[in-house]
């Protein structure tokens, strides 16, 4: 059975391997760098697209706490009572 | 923009002829006339220009096995357009098959690699390699019977 399997496999691989070859188009490799160098360039801006408004985000928080002060107690509502003399 | 290049184009010239016969075998396209493959062509030029974006960052692992990766993902992704046989040897068999017995027969992987590229169980790549051998065996030719 095995013996079988095993034979009829390399009939296949014998096949594959006896299968005409397709010559290489010379421009291949110039395409294949071209859409590389897209696929880069496109990653990049993916990027920055992420980044920026992260960096944007936290540069205007940053000016706005220094303006705001947040942790500063706010001020009193009312006049504190006047010790007596 | 040469010094980029970085030994990819070398990559390429080394392995093109083998890539391309993989995707063809794979397409089922017709190995000649020259220019009978373009889905195989096409293929195979997304693949190596997914190769170069990641050239850089690709550390110990063999560009090779990451090419024939990124074609294997691809080919499965549009296998509904390659359903049937457009004149290669393999025209007979599913996009499924030719998959499982092109990277089991030809590039020699085992069936446990074939089956983490493809997503399977090792059983069924095993399934899937017996049915294709079969097919084949009962038209050896690859022509419709």
């Amino acid at each position: 059975m095995s013996g079988a399997g095993d034979r009829k496999e390399r009939e296949v691989r014998r096949l594959l391997a006896g299968a005409a070859r397709p010559p290489v188009p010379p421009d291949l490799p110039a395409r294949a760098l071209a859409h590389g160098r897209r696929a880069r360039r496109r990653e990049r801006l993916w990027r920055w697209a992420l980044w920026l408004p992260a960096v944007a985000a936290a540069v205007a928080f940053g000016v706005w706490a220094c303006a705001a002060e947040p942790w500063a107690a706010p001020p009193m509502g009312t006049t504190p009572p006047l010790e007596p003399w | 923009m040469v010094a980029e290049d970085s030994g990819f184009t070398a990559f390429v010239a080394g392995t093109a002829g083998r890539l391309l016969h993989v995707a063809t075998l794979l397409t089922s396209e017709p190995a000649l006339p020259p220019g009978a493959n373009p889905h195989a062509q096409r293929l195979l030029t997304a693949a190596f220009g997914a190769t170069y974006a990641r050239w850089d960052r690709l550390r110990d692992e063999d560009p090779y096995v990451y090419a024939r990766r990124e074609l294997t993902v691809r080919f499965a992704r549009a296998a509904r357009r390659f359903r049937r046989g457009r004149g290669g040897p393999l025209s007979r068999l599913t996009p499924r098959e030719r998959l499982a017995v092109v990277l089991r027969f030809h590039e020699g992987l085992y069936d446990e690699q074939v089956a983490a590229l493809m997503g399977l169980t090792a059983e069924r790549v095993r399934a899937l390699c017996r049915h294709g051998v079969g097919t084949l065996r009962s038209a050896p030719d690859g022509t419709a019977a």
